[in-house]
């Protein structure tokens, strides 16, 4: 197990650059996602650290050893794909213990080796198959054991659970992250999918463009999005966001005015604001005694399940408020919103950096 | 489940059986006559039944030219295929999973080998070989051929390579296996399968090929094709027993070629 230490990361494919320096410090155990909208250049970061992708610039540390030009084999990782890539030609016991061959370990120490994870996975049955006599799932679990097989100091899934279907990979998650606790070992995740980052991450790096817009715990990016483009990107249903300004101490924007005095930022300098609200936290009810009100008309109900998603027009704007089940409510029911402030995310349209 | 018999679902088996009468009847009816002594070859009313014989074969295989017609074929192209396979599989392998400057370039002059027709090819060659002093002699009918046995391996090899999932070399990286390692244990069974298609193709391709033989052997170095051509020369009467029998000599090879190779490869590689 290892720590991995990635200093000013560059690629550039001939003009392109497509990661512009990417620094990050992984602690050792440490499962981390890498999570954003896809070409944000998460998947090529971890081919980077595979040693798939060749590195442009920068250095890469593993375990405290420099890796940035180790081959692949050297590195002490292992890589779950997208797409499985098991050997086709080979079956389900051939496949697990092909990466251990050459590690110079005895015939009965690879069984061994192989038998418990194979164990571990569930998949005794199938040693004698070939992949393509498998499902998706059982795939992916096959691919999972081979790279467990090794223990490896890192492992990297890339976008492991995306050909599944939904409730495989909710199971698989499940499953993955139950591996993780016993074993473990240092973890890289990339996903485009911001619940499977949630569920399964200690940190989530969210990038965007090549760039880190964010590092934090799900919490954080949850409770504190640092930048707007976090803000849209985390959280569903997504959050309300209009653009208002400043004037003095108030909020103007064509949804709703307030006073934003006991807000604690700093707004000397800007005018153009962007301010969001979760659906999650506007109500129909008043909670506070300091909550915004806005009158308005339900346009749209979608039913959730336990929750009931209203679409609300008030003074010409759309705002998504999320109500228990209790509250069905009908098209075209005047309502009264309850904006509470102390939920309030505030953004610089300009730089889409957080002011409060 | 029933099948339902429609008008179109006939029509297809119909032009099927067709297709299929018109392929196979004169491989079978070649092979009935080389059973056949000559009166019952060209009689005006086709025989189906006959008294077989053998004459046909015995006469065949007692020609010295035969003899030493099958073994060239047998060595000219067994290593004109081998040099072929040994050779354009890695490279086609090369050509497909890296950017190579004139990859592309390579790709077009290999294919172009094949656009020139044979003659173009073999008169040049014929000066060159005599100059050499390697006219009619086997070398210089395997360096002719391994061109064209190269080239269309290349050719279909690529694609052959190309399907290969680049996940799964990268997963063999990541095992720990240099390049070559990836190439001789995964890129190749993986693309086995399409490999002994283009092997088997450009077998089939120098085993029948006429023209060059023709032009680049007088004597020694004769082809097969080359020797039954000749029994149409025998005289004023077609013997067309012997020219029937002498054709199933000469299709059997390449059978019991695919037979072996594709016994191999499921050996190797099915397990």
């Amino acid at each position: 197990m290892s720590s991995i230490s990635c200093r000013n990361l560059v690629k550039k494919y001939a003009d392109l650059q497509v990661v512009h320096g990417f620094d990050l410090e992984i602690a050792d155990h440490e499962f981390v996602v890498f999570l954003g909208p896809s070409g944000c250049g998460k998947s090529t970061i971890m081919r980077m650290l595979a040693g798939l992708e060749e590195i442009t610039e920068g250095e890469l540390h593993i375990g405290g050893v420099d890796m940035t030009d180790a081959e692949p084999g050297e590195r002490g990782v292992a890589m779950v794909f997208q797409n499985y890539a098991l050997y086709p030609h080979m079956n389900v016991y051939k496949n697990i213990a092909f990466g251990l061959r050459r590690s110079g370990l005895s015939k009965v120490q690879i069984e061994n080796k192989v038998r418990d994870v194979v164990k571990m996975l569930a998949l005794e049955d199938y040693l004698e198959r070939k992949p393509a006599q498998l499902s998706g799932g059982q795939q992916q679990r096959v691919a999972i054991a081979r790279a467990i097989v090794k223990t490896p100091d890192v492992f990297l899934f890339d976008e492991p659970l995306s050909n599944l279907d939904a409730k495989l990979r909710h199971q698989l998650r499940v499953e993955i992250a139950k591996l993780h606790q016993q074993l473990k070992t240092t973890t890289v995740f990339v996903t485009h999918d911001q619940v499977e980052a949630m569920t399964l991450a200690d940190r989530i790096v969210l990038m965007n463009a090549g760039n880190i817009e964010q590092v934090g715990t799900p919490k954080q990016l949850y409770t504190q999005p640092s930048t707007l483009f976090v803000a849209d990107f985390i959280g569903s249903p997504a959050m309300n966001l209009f653009a208002g300004e400043l004037q003095g101490m108030r909020l103007v924007s064509p949804i709703a005015s307030f006073d934003i005095s006991d807000q604690n930022l700093d707004f000397s300098m800007v005018s153009n604001v962007t301010f969001g609200i979760r659906p999650q936290h506007l109500s129909l009810q008043k909670k506070h005694r300091k909550d915004v009100e806005l009158k308005g008309v339900v346009s749209f109900v979608e039913f959730l399940g336990s929750e009931v998603m209203l679409t609300i027009e008030a003074n010409g704007c759309e705002i998504r408020l999320l109500a228990s089940e209790g509250e069905v409510l009908q098209r075209g029911v005047e309502v009264t919103v309850y904006l509470q402030l102390n939920r309030l995310h505030l953004f610089d349209t300009n730089t889409g950096l957080r002011l409060n | 489940m029933a099948k339902r018999i429609t008008v179109g679902w006939l029509t297809s088996r119909l032009v099927l059986v067709l297709v299929v009468v018109f392929a196979v009847f004169p491989v079978l009816w070649t092979l009935l006559n080389s059973f056949k002594e000559v009166v019952d070859i060209v009689t005006p009313i086709p025989k189906f039944i006959f008294t077989p014989t053998l004459d046909n074969f015995i006469y065949v295989f007692e020609r010295p030219s035969v003899k030493v017609g099958l073994i060239n074929s047998g060595i000219i192209v067994g290593v004109a295929v081998l040099i072929g396979t040994v050779l354009g599989v890695p490279a086609a392998y090369a050509l497909a999973r890296y950017k190579l400057k004139l990859g592309d370039d390579l790709k077009f002059f290999v294919l172009s080998l094949r656009f020139l027709p044979p003659v173009a090819v073999a008169i040049p060659l014929m000066s060159i070989f005599l100059d050499l002093g390697l006219y009619d002699t086997r070398v210089s009918v395997i360096l002719t051929y391994t061109l064209l046995t190269l080239s269309t391996i290349i050719w279909l090899a690529v694609p052959a390579f190309e399907r290969v999932p680049a996940n799964i070399e990268e997963a063999g990286r990541l095992d720990g296996l240099n390049p070559y390692a990836v190439f001789l244990l995964i890129a190749l069974p993986v693309a086995g399968p399409s490999l002994f298609g283009a092997i088997v193709f450009s077998f089939i391709l120098v085993w029948n090929e006429f023209m060059i033989a023709l032009m680049l052997t007088t004597s020694e170095a004769k082809t097969l094709p080359i020797v039954a051509s000749e029994f149409t020369l025998l005289g004023r009467n077609v013997p067309w027993g012997i020219l029937n029998a002498s054709v199933i000599v000469l299709s059997i090879p390449p059978l019991i070629f695919l037979g072996v190779l594709s016994g191999f490869l499921n050996r190797v590689f099915k397990k």
